[in-house]
């Protein structure tokens, strides 16, 4: 009871927030930067059920959200569009078509991945990512190469979401989507068979679960989120191009992933929202504390952002809120209270 | 054959082809011959055991068994069905399950959750139902953490349910490792040294638990080398050395074998 009121004031937040937000200064880019985050926190969610679960280090995750932007502005504008056409089958059509994209490369990467662990298997998916940046930049006849491509606003009944606060409702309800489907499956026996593997392929296999077969959906799940935040990612910029879906973006995805606490929900959301919001409130930082022209916090900006990250490591190496078991372990605790996951 | 089994055994042993049969079992690693010619036949029932020396292929013969390896000649079968090359997961599934040497629990998962896991290969709800919470997944999961807590329960372990697997004493890792494998409900259980490390008493408790289980229909394949145990709980054994079979027969047979004293004992002379 507790637990569906916790989830119900969370929703009934996320459904105000803009509201709120209407009333304080600099909004549009506060609404930019929720937006944002929440874009972040998809990815996290994501990238957690095949690194976090099934302990498949993914480090060609973010062609799944550049896959997914790109089948989105494909659908909606056709190859190589240069400019946006209003009409079209429209973005609530890229949403499913973004989906497959990304599930079908998911499937494809894991295939020849499973024979694979550990550091073998993060060069190859490394190596996937790299390909699919470089095919988004040298297909011009498909994505208008380096030029990128325009991509219109959704329309809702007549009326185009141009707005940041419409637009939030879009990635609000993706984001909870995808929180409530990993939520779900974390708790169930595709969730454990995740965990399964992660802790011991062998034995897994041995206790009937199908050590390919997880895998793959756990990269196929994994992806289909990515795709989803891509296909929202393309229409919320109205403009996409091949240096959005770098490595570095995978690389701080990850970092969100390992700070929040690897395996659990609740601690990778906080690392995606920590790190999506830790560099903009830097950057206004010297506003905040009217230091505006005394001092230029620019050339420390990301100094002060890795330097947070390796303290927190340092401090909780297991991450902020870490799966409840792992949490225990690294802690040597017992305590009857602290156990997340009694049966029935 | 049949003259030298015991009473016992004999009322065991049914008329019918054995669960479990080797036939020329070859495992070679390279230049290596770990398991050679192997022929073995374990009946529905019975508790055989596989002793040998260190290195002598038992724990190949068990991967074998089990789908890990392929052989590299001869066939296994497993209730008159082939299933040399077939996966792991397909012969778990077939009805056949198995421990570790060493010990491969879930560590970082919880005792109950160890043994869900391999529940769920009988018991389980599809992706989607588990995604999107139909009512199929909540009846699994009841299920399932039943099925977790009575197998928790036949080994002892159910007041340590929620502790974290790799928490647990060593005796009593050993008895989670038994209650997932049987978790799979399997009509064959392979033991892979189940006693090591153990106390006398846990020594003594797991005799009665194999016992146990046996009397639930579950065929017990075991690898032990205290000789103790092995004697006073086999139906059959077999003794291997350098990857193939020297002697088979009841306890007594083996004790009073002289091949088996010499492998265990080296060359007299």
């Amino acid at each position: 009871m507790h637990k569906a009121l916790r989830i119900g004031l969370v929703i009934v937040a996320m459904l105000l927030a803009p509201l709120v937000v209407r009333y304080l200064p600099q909004n549009q880019y506060l609404m930019d930067v929720i937006i944002t985050t929440l874009i972040y926190v998809t990815l996290a969610i994501g990238l957690n059920v095949t690194v976090g679960l099934a302990g498949l280090l993914d480090l060609g995750y973010i062609a799944f959200y550049g896959l997914g932007a790109y089948a989105a502005a494909i659908v909606m504008h056709g190859g190589a569009a240069q400019a946006a056409t209003a009409g079209g089958p429209g973005f609530w059509l890229a949403i499913p078509v973004a989906l497959a994209v990304a599930c079908i490369a998911g499937l494809l990467i894991g295939l020849p991945t499973l024979r694979l662990r550990g550091d073998y298997l993060a060069i190859v998916t490394l190596a996937f990512g790299q390909i699919a940046k470089l095919s988004e930049n040298n297909w011009d006849w498909l994505t208008n190469g380096p030029q990128g491509m325009e991509v219109a606003k959704p329309v809702l009944l007549g009326h185009e979401l141009r707005s940041p606060y419409l637009l939030y409702y879009v990635i609000a309800a993706i984001a909870l989507l995808t929180w409530a489907c990993v939520r779900n499956l974390n708790n169930s026996s595709v969730g454990r068979a995740w965990v399964a593997i992660r802790e011991d392929e062998i034995a897994a296999g041995a206790m009937g679960i199908n050590v390919p077969k997880m895998k793959l959906l756990a990269f196929m799940t994994g992806a289909a989120f990515a795709g989803l935040a891509g296909a929202f990612f393309a229409t919320k910029s109205g403009f996409i191009s091949p240096p959005s879906f770098d490595f570095i973006e995978t690389v701080i995805i990850l970092a969100m992933v390992v700070l929040g606490g690897m395996g659990s929900l609740p601690g990778v959301i906080l690392g995606g929202v920590i790190l999506a919001v830790l560099p903009e409130l830097l950057r206004s930082l010297p506003g905040i504390l009217n230091l505006e022209g005394t001092f230029d916090i620019t050339p420390y900006r990301m100094l002060i952002y890795g330097g947070a990250m390796v303290l927190i490591m340092f401090w909780r190496p297991e991450g902020l809120l870490p799966e409840a078991h792992r949490r225990r372990e690294l802690h040597g605790a017992t305590a009857e209270s602290e156990t997340g996951t009694a049966p029935g | 054959m049949s003259a030298e089994q015991s009473a016992v055994t004999e009322a065991r042993l049914p008329k019918a082809a054995p669960q479990l049969l080797l036939e020329k079992v070859t495992m070679r690693f390279g230049g290596l011959t770990a398991v050679g010619a192997l022929d073995l036949g374990v009946y529905p029932g019975q508790i055989f055991s596989l002793i040998g020396p260190n290195g002598a292929g038992k724990t190949t013969a068990f991967n074998v068994m089990t789908g890990v390896y392929v052989p590299t000649e001869g066939a296994v079968s497993f209730k008159g069905k082939p299933i040399s090359g077939k996966k792991p997961w397909d012969i778990a599934k077939l009805g056949m399950a198995r421990t570790f040497q060493n010990i491969r629990l879930f560590g970082g998962a919880s005792v109950w959750e160890n043994v869900a896991i391999a529940a769920a290969l009988r018991i389980h709800a599809s992706y989607l139902e588990a995604m999107f919470r139909l009512p199929r997944h909540y009846g699994a999961e009841k299920d399932l953490a039943r099925a977790a807590l009575d197998g928790l329960d036949f080994v002892g372990l159910a007041d340590r349910r929620n502790d974290l697997a790799r928490n647990l004493p060593y005796g009593q890792q050993r008895r989670l490792e038994i209650a997932r494998a049987l978790a799979t409900r399997p009509e064959l259980l392979l033991l892979d040294e189940p006693a090591a490390g153990m106390n006398p008493q846990e020594t003594e408790d797991l005799m009665a638990l194999i016992n146990r289980i046996r009397d639930r229909g579950v065929t017990v394949v075991l690898i032990e080398h205290d000789m103790s145990l092995v004697m006073r709980i086999s139906d059959r054994i077999a003794c291997m050395n350098f990857g193939s079979k020297i002697a088979e027969g009841t306890p007594a047979e083996i004790q009073a074998n002289p091949g088996v004293i010499q492998a265990y004992l080296g060359e007299g002379d």
